[in-house]
Parts: C-alpha cells; sequence; structure tokens
C-alpha cells in the first residue's frame, strides 16, 4: 500500500480540496485551544469556593473542605481597606496550602517600617483535612494560618462542614489567635518569618460558623456568624467601623473556572472577590499530536528469504544511505539523528528529541521510522535519546514485537513488558556513523521578554517589558557556547532605588541597581561542556558570564543510575560579582560556593532535592525542596534555606524560602512542545541562602529519559 | 480579537517565565510560545479567507480509484475526509492530509490519533456477527496515563435498511452493538453499523467520552 503522500498525489484536484477543506476545519478545532485549558469542568456542582484568605471557606472564615486534589487556585478579594491575593493548592487529597499577599492602606503596626502607607504582608497556611464528610459526619479540617510571617494573620482553627441537602450546607467552626474573639497576639518580632508553634491553638477559641445555600447551578447565597474582630484594623487603625459579627454573601460561578463574589460585610463594608481554579490532573484536552507513519510490516521471510539477506552490511556506502533516509523520517517527527551504529541483525540509533515532552512518544516514533527504513534482517533496536549531547539512556526493542503490537489493544503495556531500559554507553559504537550537518551550528533569535518581579517591600510588582537578542554556537554534540543580551523598554520600577539595606554582601538584593545601570546589557555569555567521565555519571562544566549578577566557572557531576530513584550530585564554583552595568567588568567580590545535592523521586508525583553546601554570600547551609509533579508536566513546589546567617543579618523573612510553579506549554498551546515555564514566588528576595543561576543543571536534563521518566510517558508510545 | 488573543497569549507566557529575578525558562520557550502564537493567527487569516467548507459531491470523486472516507464528528460538527495509508488485514488505516488518523478493525474504530482525546486501542472482535462478547479499550486520562476499560458488548441486527451515501444509494443490514461497562468501567456506548454486502458503508462510532461519536461513511470503495 502507498503511503498517503503518495495517495495524494493521485486524488484529483477537486477531492483534494474537499479533504484541504476539512484539514483547514480540523486545524480550526486546535486553534481555539490556547485558553481553552482555563475553562475545564470542575467537577460537583456546589463544589467549595475560596473565603477571603484564599482557603476553602464561606466568606471570610474557614470551613471544614478540601479542594479536589491537585487544584490550584488564585483568589483575590478586598473589603475595608484590605486587599488580599493568594495562590492555593491541594497538595494532596487532605493537605493543602495557601501563598496570601495582602495590602492594608495605613495600617500602621509599630515596628513594621509602614506607617501612613500600604501595608503589606506575606503569609502561608497549612490545611489538612482530618476527617472526610461521610453520611452522618462532617468534613472536618484542622488549619494552620499566616504561621510563617509576623503573625497578622496568625491563628488557627478546627471547622466541620456537612452537606444537609444537595443545596445546603453548613459549616461550624473554632478559632483561635485571628479567629477568636478579640484576638491579637503579639507579633513575632524582628524580621518575621518563624515558625509561631508556640502560639498554636493557645489563647481562649471563639465560635464560627454559616449556611450556605445553592440558588441554581452558578448562583449560592452565603450567611456567616464571624470570630474575626479586626482589631488592628477596625478598633486601633479605625479603617472600617466593625458594627456586626455577620456577613452576607452571593457567589456567581462565572465560568467552569471562575467565581465571582459580593458581600456585605461586618455591618458597614461591602466586598468583592474572583477567584480561578484549574486541576492539572483534568486539563480539557491533551495535546494534539499528528498520527504517526504506520509501520511497514516485513515481506515473510520463508517466501521472500532474498529480503532477508544480509550481505547489504557488504556495501560501504549503504549505512549511509540508511542514515539519510532515517534522518529524513525523523526530522518529520521533530527528531534529530545524531548517529547510527548499523550490523546486519541490530542497530543504535542516538537521537535528539526537539519535540515531544514524553520521552515514550521520541521512542516510539522513532522506532517506527527505524522500522520503515532498516533492512529487513535488522531486528533489535537500540534506542539512545541525548539531551546536551549526553547519552541518557538506552531503550531497546524487538522489532517483530513493534510489528505485533502496533494494533493490539494491550499493545502498549505488552512493549513495555518487552522492553529493556538500561545505560547507554559513553561513546557511540566504533562503526557508527555521525548525522550529516549538524555541527557546528549557529542559530540566534530576538524576542520579546516580560520579567516581573514581584513582592519587594516598597513596589510589590515590577514589570520589564524589554527585548532580547540570543545566539549560540554548537560547536559539537557536547559542548556550545552561548550568549544574551536584553534592552528593557518600559518598566514600572518608576522611582523605586531599590537600595540593598542587607548587611551581607549584596549577592541579590541589589536587583535594582543591575536593572537600572545594566541596561541594555549582557544577560549571560558562557560556554558549557556536557560529559560522561563514567558508568551512571554526567559532568559538567560551565564558563564564562553566567547569569547577570555572577561570572566564573561552575562545575557539576551527577551519579544517577538509570533505573534510579536516587542520585547524588555535587557542584562547585567560583564566581565573581558583576559590575552593575552588566558588561564585562567584575567586581571585588568573588566566592566558592557550591553544594551537594541528593535528589529522591518518592513516588506518586512526589519528589524531594537537598542541597548542603555554601551559598552566594559565604554563608553556610542546606535547602531543602519538595515538590509535586504531576504526569502531564505540571509541577508544584516549595522550598525553603537555612544557613549560618541569623534571621537578623538575613533581614525580614529571617530565611530564604519560597513556592515554585512550573507549567508544560504544551498544556497552554495544545500541540507537543517539550519547552515549560516555571516561575518561582519568594515572599523576599534577600541575600542569605542565595545560589547560583546556572543554565542546564544535570539533574533536570537527564531524569525525563531515565527509566522512570520514559515509564511515566509510556502510555503514548504508540501515540 | 486575534490581535487581542495574541497579545494576551504573550503576556500570559511570558509573564510566567519569571519571577523574583529568577530567569527559568529559556528563549527557546519564548521562540516556541511566539511562533505557535503566529502559526494560530495565520491559520485564522486563512480559514477566514477560505470561508465555510464545502460539502463533498459525487461529481467530485469523478475518476478517483483510491478508497476514500468521511468522518463527522458530531461533538465538533466537523467534516473530514480520510484516505487508506495502511493495509493489514483485518486492519484498514486511514488519515487526512494534516495526519488525522482512524483505524478500524473489520470496519470497527479500534484506534484514533490526533484528536484532543484519542481512543488509543481497542481490541479486535472480528467481523460484524450476532451475539456477545468482551471488548477492552485503552484510552488516556488527563495526566496522559492509559487508562484501561472493559465492556460486555451485544451486536444485534436490525433488519435491512436503505441508506444514502454521498447520492449513491445501498441497500444494507443494520446492526447496532451495545457495550455495557464492567468490572471498575462505568458508563456505556452503542454503535451503530450498516453492511452491504462485504463493506460497510456506514458507521457511527463511539470515540471517547471528550470526543463523543463519529460517522464514518465510505465514499470511494
Amino acid at each position: 500500500m502507498s503511503k498517503s503522500g503518495t495517495s495524494i498525489l493521485a486524488i484529483s484536484a477537486s477531492v483534494a480540496f474537499v479533504i484541504g477543506a476539512s484539514f483547514t476545519a480540523a486545524h480550526a478545532q486546535s486553534s481555539s485551544r490556547l485558553f481553552e485549558v482555563l475553562s475545564a469542568d470542575i467537577g460537583a456542582p456546589f463544589a467549595p469556593t475560596m473565603n477571603h484568605y484564599g482557603a476553602p471557606g464561606l466568606i471570610d472564615m474557614p470551613s471544614g473542605e478540601a479542594m479536589p486534589d491537585g487544584e490550584l487556585s488564585f483568589s483575590a478579594g478586598y473589603f475595608g481597606s484590605t486587599g488580599r491575593m493568594a495562590l492555593g493548592f491541594q497538595i494532596t487529597p487532605r493537605l493543602s496550602g495557601t501563598f496570601r499577599y495582602t495590602g492594608v492602606d495605613s495600617l500602621n503596626i509599630p515596628g513594621s517600617g509602614y506607617i501612613d502607607v500600604i501595608y503589606y504582608d506575606r503569609s502561608f497556611d497549612l490545611r489538612y483535612q482530618v476527617l472526610r464528610e461521610s453520611t452522618y459526619l462532617p468534613a472536618v479540617t484542622v488549619g494552620l494560618q499566616d504561621f510563617l510571617g509576623t503573625g497578622v494573620y496568625s491563628g488557627e482553627y478546627i471547622a466541620a462542614t456537612k452537606n444537609l441537602t444537595p443545596k445546603l450546607k453548613v459549616t461550624a467552626g473554632l478559632g483561635w489567635g485571628r479567629l477568636a474573639k478579640g484576638g491579637t497576639r503579639p507579633l513575632v518580632g524582628g524580621t518575621g518569618g518563624n515558625v509561631n508553634f508556640d502560639q498554636w491553638f493557645s489563647g481562649s477559641p471563639s465560635a464560627f460558623g454559616g449556611v450556605e445555600y445553592q440558588v441554581n447551578d452558578r448562583l449560592s447565597v452565603t450567611a456567616e456568624y464571624s470570630a474575626d474582630d479586626y482589631v488592628r484594623e477596625a478598633s486601633n487603625a479605625g479603617l472600617f467601623n466593625r458594627k456586626s459579627n455577620f456577613n452576607f454573601g452571593a457567589k456567581y460561578r462565572a465560568s467552569e473556572r471562575t467565581t465571582v463574589g459580593a458581600y456585605y460585610m461586618y455591618g458597614s463594608e461591602i466586598g468583592l472577590s474572583v477567584s480561578y481554579s484549574l486541576n492539572p490532573k483534568r486539563p480539557k484536552d491533551t495535546p494534539l499530536l499528528a498520527a504517526p507513519a504506520p509501520i511497514n510490516s516485513r515481506p515473510d521471510r520463508a517466501r521472500n528469504p532474498e529480503a532477508w539477506v544480509t550481505t547489504w552490511i557488504e556495501d560501504s556506502e549503504a549505512p549511509r544511505i540508511v542514515r539519510d533516509v532515517l534522518a529524513k523520517n525523523l526530522t518529520r517527527e521533530g527528531i534529530v539523528l545524531e548517529s547510527l551504529s548499523l550490523g546486519a541483525y541490530e542497530a543504535e540509533l542516538r537521537y535528539r528529541n526537539t519535540r515531544y515532552r514524553a520521552e515514550a512518544i521520541a521512542i516510539g516514533r522513532a522506532a517506527r521510522a527505524m522500522a520503515n527504513v532498516l533492512p529487513a534482517s535488522v531486528e533489535t533496536f537500540h534506542l539512545v535519546p541525548m539531551e546536551r549531547g549526553l547519552p541518557i539512556s538506552r531503550t531497546s526493542l524487538r522489532r517483530s514485537d513493534l510489528e505485533e503490537l502496533e494494533y493490539r489493544v494491550d499493545g502498549a503495556e505488552t512493549l513495555l513488558a518487552r522492553a529493556v531500559i538500561g545505560e547507554a554507553s559513553a561513546q557511540p559504537a566504533a562503526n557508527a556513523i555521525i548525522g550529516e550537518g549538524l555541527y557546528p551550528k549557529f542559530t540566534w533569535g530576538i524576542a520579546p521578554y516580560v520579567q516581573p518581579n514581584y513582592f519587594d517591600p516598597n513596589a510589590p510588582v515590577v514589570l520589564d517589558f524589554g527585548v532580547r537578542a540570543s545566539a549560540r554556537y554548537q560547536y559539537s554534540s557536547g559542548l556550545s557556547f552561548q550568549g544574551a543580551v536584553s534592552k528593557t523598554l518600559v518598566s514600572t520600577l518608576g522611582s523605586s532605588t531599590g537600595a540593598s539595606t542587607s548587611v551581607l554582601q549584596h549577592v541579590r538584593t541589589d536587583g535594582a541597581k543591575y536593572k537600572r545601570q545594566g541596561d541594555p546589557g549582557i544577560d549571560h555569555l558562557s560556554a558549557a561542556y556536557y560529559f560522561r567521565p563514567g558508568q551512571n555519571l554526567y559532568g559538567r562544566v560551565s564558563a564564562g558570564y553566567l547569569e547577570s549578577m555572577f561570572a566564573g566557572v561552575s562545575t557539576e557531576l551527577l551519579w544517577k543510575p538509570v533505573d534510579s530513584r536516587f542520585a547524588l550530585g555535587v557542584e562547585l564554583n567560583y564566581v565573581a560579582q558583576r559590575d552593575f552595568n552588566r558588561l564585562f567588568g567584575l567586581q571585588n567580590y568573588r566566592v566558592a560556593t557550591g553544594h551537594i545535592s541528593g535528589y529522591w523521586d518518592m513516588g506518586n508525583g512526589f519528589h524531594s532535592q537537598v542541597d548542603v553546601g555554601r551559598y552566594l554570600a559565604g554563608d553556610y547551609g542546606a535547602t531543602l525542596s519538595v515538590s509535586r509533579e504531576f504526569k502531564n508536566g505540571w509541577r508544584v513546589g516549595a522550598f525553603a534555606t537555612l544557613t549560618n546567617v541569623s534571621a537578623a543579618d538575613f533581614g525580614e523573612g529571617s530565611f530564604d524560602k519560597g513556592i515554585r510553579l512550573t507549567i508544560p506549554l504544551e498544556a497552554l498551546l495544545g500541540n507537543s512542545n517539550k519547552q515549560t515555564m516555571t516561575t518561582t514566588l519568594r515572599p523576599l528576595t534577600r541575600d542569605g541562602g542565595a545560589k547560583l543561576n546556572v543554565e542546564g543543571r544535570l539533574y533536570e536534563s537527564v531524569r525525563a529519559s531515565h527509566a522512570a521518566g520514559i515509564q511515566s510517558g509510556w502510555g503514548r508510545v504508540w501515540k | 480579537m486575534t490581535l487581542l488573543k495574541t497579545t494576551l497569549a504573550l503576556v500570559l507566557g511570558a509573564s510566567l517565565l519569571s519571577g523574583c529575578g529568577s530567569i527559568s525558562a529559556n528563549d527557546a520557550t519564548y521562540a516556541s510560545l511566539i511562533g505557535t502564537v503566529k502559526e494560530r493567527v495565520k491559520n485564522k487569516r486563512a480559514i477566514r479567507k477560505a470561508g465555510p467548507a464545502r460539502a463533498p459531491k459525487r461529481s467530485d470523486f469523478a475518476g478517483v480509484k483510491q478508497p476514500i472516507i468521511s468522518a463527522y464528528l458530531e461533538k465538533d460538527d466537523l467534516l473530514l475526509g480520510l484516505i487508506l495509508n495502511d493495509i493489514k488485514p483485518p486492519v484498514l488505516s486511514w488519515t487526512t492530509i494534516d495526519r488525522v488518523g482512524m483505524t478500524f478493525a473489520d470496519a470497527r474504530l479500534i484506534q484514533t490519533r490526533n484528536f484532543r482525546g484519542d481512543l488509543m486501542a481497542s481490541s479486535q472482535t472480528g467481523p460484524l456477527r450476532v451475539g456477545s462478547y468482551p471488548l477492552e479499550r485503552r484510552t488516556l486520562d488527563g495526566e496522559n496515563q492509559q487508562i484501561a476499560q472493559t465492556f460486555t458488548c451485544t451486536m444485534r441486527n436490525e433488519g435491512t435498511e436503505t441508506i444514502t451515501v454521498l447520492e449513491i444509494k445501498h441497500k444494507t443490514q443494520k446492526f447496532t452493538e451495545h457495550c455495557q461497562g464492567t468490572k471498575d468501567t462505568t458508563g456505556s456506548f452503542t454503535n451503530t453499523y450498516w453492511q452491504g454486502g462485504d463493506i460497510v458503508w456506514r458507521g457511527r462510532h463511539f470515540i471517547t467520552e471528550d470526543m463523543g461519536y463519529v460517522v464514518v461513511e465510505r465514499l470511494v470503495k
């Protein structure tokens, strides 16, 4: 049977028009995809909604409910001179966390540094649902509110919620601290950021509660009795007149993801809120992926033995011809042939996957291409994904299995059971022929960029709009030279000087100086070399202007067996601080920094990493990072660093901590794409616990193509 | 509107690229984002320029010898034209020129590709015949993990029916295949086939919950 290309040529122009019209319409189907991910179904009609603190709840009070596992929520609300924005994440089915950023107009808290201006506060919550709702029992949640900040909103609660009818639910709870009558705890002194264990559940509790009624699929109304006296805001600062304990409101589901609310609060105030939620576990669509080429079955060996002869191997030109045809077919699938080692009965393909986030898809497509090109005698395919010039793993498949399983219902799981995933040798076989015209290669580009900076005490959100030119010279598979320069076109930095008051070496807090004096400037200009020093080992050496603020040499060694859930790494760097003009000059500050890192794939999507070592400011300590990674690439994590820098020397926040969110681009764009977008949210950027920002660290470069990564995407090997 | 969406896409994407001065995305991400948005804008312009797709006519296929099927996606109100690109009896695989694929075994849908919710695989249950039999299917969940589904299916002969496929009448035997989830699989679906001679001229096949049903007609034998 001829392949599609031939068939299309044979069809009359009029039929091609009909099919062409369908083709256009099919693309129309995908073209509206960009924002569809934002409107996926959120499930139960009377689902929990967010309160003003960005936690599941009534209006201002929490409830006993939990959001669906994996739910990410963004909420914002305003009333009585208080504005709050929150990012919430349902970490496990029972455990959730919230990071909240609050601004209160003219809340003059002694010692805070905010007098007659907007008082900004950053706080974290944790909630655990100890009891799920059942026929007779309510859902019960224990929560810690603002347990890690200055304590302005510090409080604890136990809340219970029961759905009495499909349209009516009630909540009752006990609150401590902020959530108790008259509850104004003394603020955590100094720089904040310490866990206030001693205050948890201290003092007399107060009761709170409320009723929610669902009027229809979109509209619900709520009445609550609040235990929050707003002593600082109402009684002390007089920001609003708190006349009542009762709040009333309505929430309207504007779309399946978005809920807006309006409230009459504390007998005097109008409140508004909006929340938006999405769940990485339930995207509306999976990324579109063009159908793969069918596998050409080999002729029957008994009937056609001449097709199976191996004399072709004696033809010195045969491997090159095969390589060229294979490379062409692979290019069509977004795969680059790095090298091909061809024997009479087996072949090893080293390739670079430029398109698929799941390595299993690349393996499946590369194997199909091999089956369609290689002589019939070649039965075993070895597929070696290459990343930054490093051979990462080797998946061996039998060609007869591919032919047998292509259309079988159990094709994916059977192929995995028969596949062998193991270590790749550092170098290709001696007879391997290298992909043609790959190196050296020069690429360049110019693109606009937007760079936000959040939570500076003087400028909560700074946006830089600019243009960046970048270039890369790939000298060989593992050696590259790259650089980028950028120019800010519009910035909201305004008059903020951002002058650092840090008593530590200003390794990160001079960001505003770099912005002002280093525009235009060199973002980075460096060389990187990747290599395999031994079995299970991966190495990297980077040198040059490694990032906006530091230049020097960075070296890294990683031990990571292909089938291991553990890895160990060592990174050693010697760097100098760059001039503020971000050109070629260096300041006098030099530092040797580096870490020993342990990585653990904990299972069920949870990953942890511990880095122990010396940080940029010369401080010694450790960073713990824990993240939940969804199998479709979404990732939500948190990290904290404790070093020998005292809380006083560190400054506000006491220690470095933050949240990291990674979104696979394919989830937004709806097509196959390896790229991800990562944003790191820190309550404050300080100098303690700061690490070098070097591009292309090893662990993240290799793990997706190791056994666990390949297996997690294997369901799409035939896609 | 296109410009607005494009701008929003760029701002949305770019604003996620970094925070707190830690640039975690590389230039390839920007290039990818911009490239995709440009492609979308180009496609939309092409669609607008081409106008609504014209329904095929029998005269469009005069002289065509290649087998061709049409596939109408009910949920999307979308008509596709597919040509044959693989024969491994009893399996026939079809594709559009932009590589939307459908594969049938004994005229029953066993795979789709390049739909937003693909049927990854289905067991082959042989030629249409009255009776009950088990059916297995594989789909993907929201995290792209394979889901195995099991059904018990019952095929019934509904008698003869004359249908018209692209202006040509065919006398057919109508079969309905009702499949009910078993074990952990919930839900059910019903496929319908109109068979005339050796050929199923029309079939209404369930793809997945996301995609709903597709009506497939054999336009050119």
